[in-house]
């Protein structure tokens, strides 16, 4: 009897130790190390204000949770990665990079040491030994999402645009609720011309976190492209409405209705951004140029564009601003600030490279070679500015701008056919953009559809 | 011996998917959101195949063919995603829903109120009941013969139905509950065909018994059967497995209906289709018509049931690419248990009794006629709610009224359509037997009987054979019925073993405890035998053989005053047993039968007896006719002669020989025998007397010749002869020459009244008791006036009522009291004896001879 209750009990007490011992196993692994729960809850806090594009919230939570466990080095870099390099936090920088340096990694995760031993290896200037560490990390924990977005990331700022829609699509089946995959594969699915699957993705991108302003942002972008105005008004509202501080937002409502031909608006817009506190100050003086400047070339005063956009371009040095005064110089001729800011900006960013700034370097000189009467050059800078400057990112319009000036550029070439084709890609993406760009000039006005 | 209870394996199967069907709807009525989703079961889509009427995602206008792309604010790649979802939200909570539209794929976000889990609309219920009804049917066949086979094959396809009507066409959500029923309704999918081909092969009867089986018979061998039952269990699944996962790793797109492949529906219409034509055959070779008509019942409901269901649940879907009718084809499915039920009830299908009691059933109607009484009352009350008829106080009253007036015709008026329905078939057997009864009671020719019983009751209860012994002293020898064991006489649901006896033996000696045990019961069968074959292992051979020869049941004819035969009874050609009702039925009849053998027999007996009366009175005409009208012994002597036998014919006689020689006789034996004997005895004097006139010659040869018969029989004889004792001699007158061989001494009467007795011979003893002779004649004088009366034993030893022999003292007495001639003396005595005996026939033969001495003129006959 005695033997049958001993064996009884032994059998219970194994189930019992297997059973906690799987419960164990079952259980995810801590991803930060950490000994404090409200550190922990700080950076979970900055991870979900990451993922909504809430940076500076994200910061915030960061450095709360610094404050709470100083030796958290997954706070430490991301304090390090997502402050601006303003004065004031160059010292904190400087200190966390030291100890990050310095930092024990025996106690740390996996994914925590590769981060830290990737971010060494950058700051020795060594990206391919960063890349293997991530590459070693990857072949070890295949389907940790975080790391796989890191390579998206490299994938997508090295502009390789399939691996890195194939490294989201990943990204998303390891954790479909990963909204800025989503995100990114919206704006991937728009550089492929699927504008059709984009406007999905960002329908997705939305549902997922219609709390948020970005995914509101991100297809109203895309509609704006599409010429699908009041739509993308809507949801510009939408982002804004969520977050009126989203600063996105309310420039790409007076982007809006500067394509609408409706300047008067755009500037009520700015004075809402204003008064919302919505945009940082250099942002809102620059929409003010844009406002100016579109507002005189849309009524043909070339003139007090090209002075608008001069002087904004003096002032903000946005890449934009120089492209506005460049085409306002096609319709008055080229000036010498304009052409010596071209020349500035060639030399400062560069033409190669597949990257948004060397578009717009290809767009300035393409331009500049129109107004030099070269427009076989300007084809040429005018294709690789095509090939460079994407639909999305907010370039969208630039683009598309940067195509009908390609169109103007072929028909002076005497190749109006190219050119016909060209606009007639225009025209499919956004029939309102050619019809209503009054910018250009006038051989570069396109034939209705039909 | 095989154990009465069903495979435990059956029985756990059965429990499993009973209890997997009503967990799965238990499950359903759990407290957790639901949206009233249903989706295909297609592996990692959740694309809707159907919507709750009513339901939150009817609301928000998710429809059928939408997939659902998202559940609050998640994106799902899998059901179980969508139960975790689910799960994190309450019950009254609206929830985000990202759909696809199913018509142009555009994604669209509704807002879905979460509610209760319903269990679905009503045609899940409706499943759900057919479901059941058909795993209670099953489970009612199984316990109720638990032997068949065919009744496992029958619980295993019930079984099956369960599980797919309420597992398969479970309105699916996301749960894993969900996938797990699901996926054992599509497992009940691929089985249910092949156990539905199964079935039919062995239902009614198996297709290699009977006339089928010139087509079936190589089924016979187990191998055979074997090998074509994996094929027919393998191919659904191996179908399956292709549709599955064959199609997916060739990289094709399989085509699927309600989420399995259309692969396995299309097997299981050819399978249905195929058990169809089977049970349609089976049902047109089938011998007994009572079989013949449950059979064709089912076959009526499965082609009502099936037929629909393979168009629009199988066809509908695979040409018209729509799933929306294959509710309609499940509607009809019903019809399958309702028949087999009704079948069951009416013609015990599968050898399964139903015991319904009649009070049972007039309560039912009862109850149903008041629900019609106040389903009337309350339409009335609504179709004149507010009317000043329906405030009338006479409204009550006239309902009141209408309800007593015709609550009780109404009632018997269904009673009697639902009698004739429920009890028809029993009603009709009940009739037959007692007009089987009234045909033996009447039946006076035993021999038409026993053909009556053999040849009637085979038909009329469905038996193979019947067969009759009849009693013959120790034991019964076959009088009717086949000696061999019809061909179809074989379990019915495998293959007889090889070299197995037919043959119903020619004579039965039955032990005397079986014949006890049957003569309380009547009548049984063999399978209620154990106990006493286990005490008495005569009766286990004898149960042994028969059980061998294809015997079900045992009965025995018998009277109170003996047995008379025992009948023996087959199983029936269809696979029901012999019922209690019917058992009963039959000792009824077996005793009526009894009744009608030993009436016939004593009427046989009668009528033997009354040709023998017939005989007799012919021979006793014959043998009157051989005694002679005229004894004439010559002058001066006056004879009279009496006999009179003991019954028609005697042994007595008398007889004139030439000489002339008076001659009476008394053989040993009465009736026939005797008469018999009386005439050789007479006729062998007779030819004697023709050449031999000496007496002594006479009784000696007389008494060789009668010895050489060799039958023991004496016969005491008396001779008188006026002549002398040598041939052709002549006495000196008066004389009489005397021989007695075992008569008793005649009586001599004086003139004077005086009464001597005749002294007796030396030898006197009755001729052919010793092979010698040496009988030695006497002589008597007579004068005038004497008389001397020879009389045969049987005149003294008659017998009064109270036993009393009448004895020679008062035969003496009469004849000194009784003066005249000899006529007027053997007439007293006669009429002395009849008044002593009270007129009853005597014990004996009576023979009288008197003779007197007169003138020779007075001579007188009988």
């Amino acid at each position: 009897m005695t033997k049958k209750v001993l064996i009884l009990l032994a059998l219970v007490l194994g189930v019992a130790a297997g059973a906690g011992a799987v419960w164990r196993a079952s259980l995810p692994p801590a991803e930060w190390t950490t000994g404090s729960k409200e550190a922990l809850a700080a950076v979970l806090a900055a991870r979900e204000a990451e993922m909504q594009l809430y940076f500076e919230e994200a910061l915030a939570h960061y450095e709360r949770a610094l404050e709470l466990d100083p030796g958290l080095v997954f706070a430490m870099l991301k304090v390090v990665q997502l402050s601006p390099p303003v004065e004031g936090r160059r010292e904190v920088i400087a200190r966390l990079v030291e100890e990050l340096k310095s930092a024990d990694l025996g106690d740390l995760t996996p994914r925590e040491r590769m981060l830290v031993e990737s971010f060494r290896a950058r700051l020795d200037h060594e990206p391919e030994r960063a890349a293997e560490i991530l590459d070693a990390y990857l072949r070890e924990h295949p389907d940790d999402p975080y790391a796989v977005e890191i390579r998206c990331r490299r994938y997508w700022a090295d502009n390789d645009m399939g691996p890195a829609e194939a490294c989201y699509r990943r990204l998303t089946e390891l954790d479909p609720n990963w909204v800025e995959a989503q995100n990114r594969i919206g704006y991937l699915a728009m550089e492929r011309g699927d504008f059709a699957d984009a406007e999905e993705q960002f329908e997705i991108y939305r549902y997922l976190a219609p709390e948020e302003a970005n995914p509101h942002d991100s297809l109203g972008e895309l509609l704006m492209l599409l010429g699908r105005y009041d739509e993308a008004e809507r949801e510009f509202r939408a982002a804004l409405a969520t977050r009126s501080t989203f600063c996105p937002s309310w420039e790409n409502l007076v982007t809006l209705n500067l394509l609408r031909g409706d300047p008067r608006a755009a500037e009520g817009v700015v004075t809402a951004a204003r008064q919302a506190e919505g945009c940082p100050q250099p942002n809102l003086a620059l929409q003010r140029c844009r406002v100016a400047a579109w507002s005189a070339g849309d009524a043909g005063r070339w003139a007090e564009m090209h002075q608008a956009a001069t002087e904004c371009m003096q002032r903000t040095g946005t890449s934009e601003m120089i492209l506005l005064a460049l085409a306002a110089g096609l319709h008055v001729g080229a000036s010498e600030t304009t052409t010596a800011t071209v020349a500035e900006l060639a030399e400062r960013v560069g033409t190669e490279g597949h990257y948004i700034e060397t578009g717009h370097v290809h767009l300035a000189l393409g331009m500049r070679r129109l107004q030099e009467g070269d427009p076989p050059g300007a084809v040429e800078h005018l294709r690789a500015a095509d090939e460079r400057v994407p639909f999305g990112q907010g370039q969208g319009v630039t683009k598309l701008f940067g195509r009908l000036l390609l169109a103007h550029a072929l028909r002076q070439a005497g190749r109006p056919e190219e050119a016909e084709a060209v606009v007639e890609s225009v025209r499919r993406i956004n029939l309102s953009f050619v019809r209503d760009m009054r910018l250009l000039p006038k051989d570069a006005e396109r034939r209705p559809p039909g | 011996m095989t154990p009465n209870r069903p495979p435990t394996a059956l029985l756990v199967l059965g429990f499993a998917a009973f209890l997997l069907a009503a967990l799965s709807i238990v499950d359903m009525y759990l407290p957790r959101p639901y949206d009233g989703v249903v989706l295909t079961e297609t592996p990692g889509s959740l694309r809707v195949q159907s919507v709750v009427p009513d339901s939150g995602a009817d609301r928000a206008g998710i429809a059928a063919g939408d997939r659902i792309v998202g559940i609050g604010r998640e994106l799902l790649r899998s059901k179980a995603q969508g139960a975790e979802a689910l799960n994190d939200l309450e019950i009254g909570a609206t929830a985000a829903y990202l759909v696809r539209r199913a018509d142009g794929g555009e994604l669209e976000e509704v807002a879905v109120e979460l509610g209760r889990r319903q269990i679905g609309g009503t045609s899940y219920l409706y499943a759900c009941l057919l479901g059941f009804s058909f795993f209670f049917i099953g489970l009612f066949v199984l316990l109720h013969q638990p032997r068949l086979r065919a009744g496992h094959v029958f619980f295993l396809l019930c079984c099956l139905f369960l599980v797919f009507l309420v597992c398969r066409l479970r309105p699916a959500s996301y749960s894993a509950v969900d996938a797990f029923v699901l996926r054992t309704g599509t497992l009940a999918l691929v089985l249910l065909p092949a156990s539905f081909l199964h079935f039919f092969l062995i239902f009614p009867r198996p297709v290699w018994d009977g006339r089928l089986g010139e087509t079936f018979g190589a089924l016979r061998n187990r191998r055979t059967w074997a090998t074509l039952l994996g094929v027919v269990y393998l191919v659904p699944a191996l179908v399956f497995v292709y549709g599955v996962w064959g199609v997916q790793g060739l990289g094709r797109v399989g085509r699927s209906i309600s989420g399995a492949p259309a692969g396995s529906w299309w097997v299981l219409a050819l399978y249905m289709v195929v058990g169809l034509l089977l049970l349609a055959a089976n049902w047109a070779h089938l011998p007994a018509s009572r079989e013949r008509r449950g059979a064709a019942i089912v076959l009526l409901g499965s082609i009502v049931g099936l037929v629909p269901f393979l168009v629009l649940a199988v066809g509908f879907p695979s040409f018209f690419q729509t799933e929306q009718f294959i509710f309609y084809g499940v509607v009809p499915l019903a019809a399958i248990p309702l028949t087999f039920a009704y079948a069951i009830f009416r013609f015990q299908l599968l050898n399964v009794r139903v015991i319904l009691r009649k009070s049972l059933l007039y309560t039912a109607t009862t109850a149903v006629v008041t629900l019609v009484y106040a389903l009337g009352i309350a339409s009335f009350n609504a179709l004149f709610q507010g009317t000043g008829l329906a405030r009338s106080p006479y409204f009550p009253l006239l309902f009141a009224l209408a309800i007593v007036l015709l609550f009780e015709p109404l009632r018997r008026r269904i009673q009697g359509p639902m009698d004739r329905f429920f009890f028809a078939e029993r009603a009709r057997l009940q009739r037959a037997m007692v007009e089987l009864g009234e045909a033996l009671t009447g039946q006076q020719d035993p021999a038409q009987l026993v053909r009556d019983l053999v040849e009637v009751l085979p038909r009329l209860l469905g038996l193979r054979f019947a067969a009759l012994f009849v009693a013959q002293d120790d034991r019964f020898v076959r009088a009717a019925g086949s000696p061999a064991r019809p061909q179809d006489g074989r379990a019915l649901d495998r293959p007889p073993p090889p070299g197995t006896a037919a043959e119903l033996p020619a004579e039965i000696v039955v032990p005397e405890p079986l014949l006890e045990h049957l003569a309380g019961r009547t009548l049984a069968r063999l399978d209620d035998l154990d106990l006493l074959r286990l005490r008495s292992p005569a009766v286990d051979r004898l149960a042994s053989t028969l059980a061998e020869a294809g015997v079900d049941a045992v009965g025995l004819l018998a009277s109170s005053r003996r047995r008379l035969g025992l009948v023996l009874l087959s199983p029936k050609l269809s696979q029901v047993t012999l019922e209690a009702e019917e058992l009963d039925l039959l000792r009824g009849l077996l005793h009526q039968a009894s009744i009608a053998l030993e009436t016939g027999r004593l009427l046989e007996e009668r009528a033997r007896r009354a040709e023998l009366e017939r005989d007799l009175e012919i021979a006793a005409a014959i043998q009157a006719s051989l005694l002679p009208r005229r004894l004439d012994l010559g002058p001066g002597w006056r004879v009279a002669a009496a006999c009179r036998p003991a019954r028609h014919v005697g042994g007595d006689f008398y007889s004139i020989l030439p000489g002339p020689a008076l001659l009476y006789g008394d053989v040993s034996g009465k009736a026939v025998s005797g008469a018999l004997m009386m005439m050789a005895a007479s006729e062998v004097f007779h030819s004697l007397a023709l050449a031999n006139r000496s007496p002594e010659d006479l009784f000696d040869l007389a008494n060789r010749r009668l010895y050489e018969l060799g039958e023991r029989s004496f016969v005491a004889v008396g001779y008188f002869s006026p002549n002398g004792a040598g041939e052709g001699s002549t006495g000196p007158e008066g004389h009489l020459t005397y021989l007695l061989a075992g008569q008793p001494s005649p009586l001599l009467r004086h003139g004077d009244g005086r009464v001597d007795e005749l002294p007796f011979p030396e030898h006197r003893l009755p001729l052919g008791a010793l092979r010698t002779g040496g009988y030695r004649p006497l002589a008597v004088r007579l004068e005038t006036g004497d008389l001397l009366l020879a009389y045969s034993d049987g005149v003294v030893e008659a017998q009064g009522p109270d036993g009393e022999p009448f004895g020679q003292d008062r035969l003496e007495t009469l004849l000194a009291a009784t003066p005249g001639d000899p006529q007027s003396v053997v007439e007293a005595v006669l009429a002395q004896l009849d008044r002593f005996t009270h007129g009853e026939l005597p014990y004996d033969d009576v023979t009288l001879l008197a003779i007197g001495r007169s003138r020779p003129a007075e001579i007188h006959t009988p």
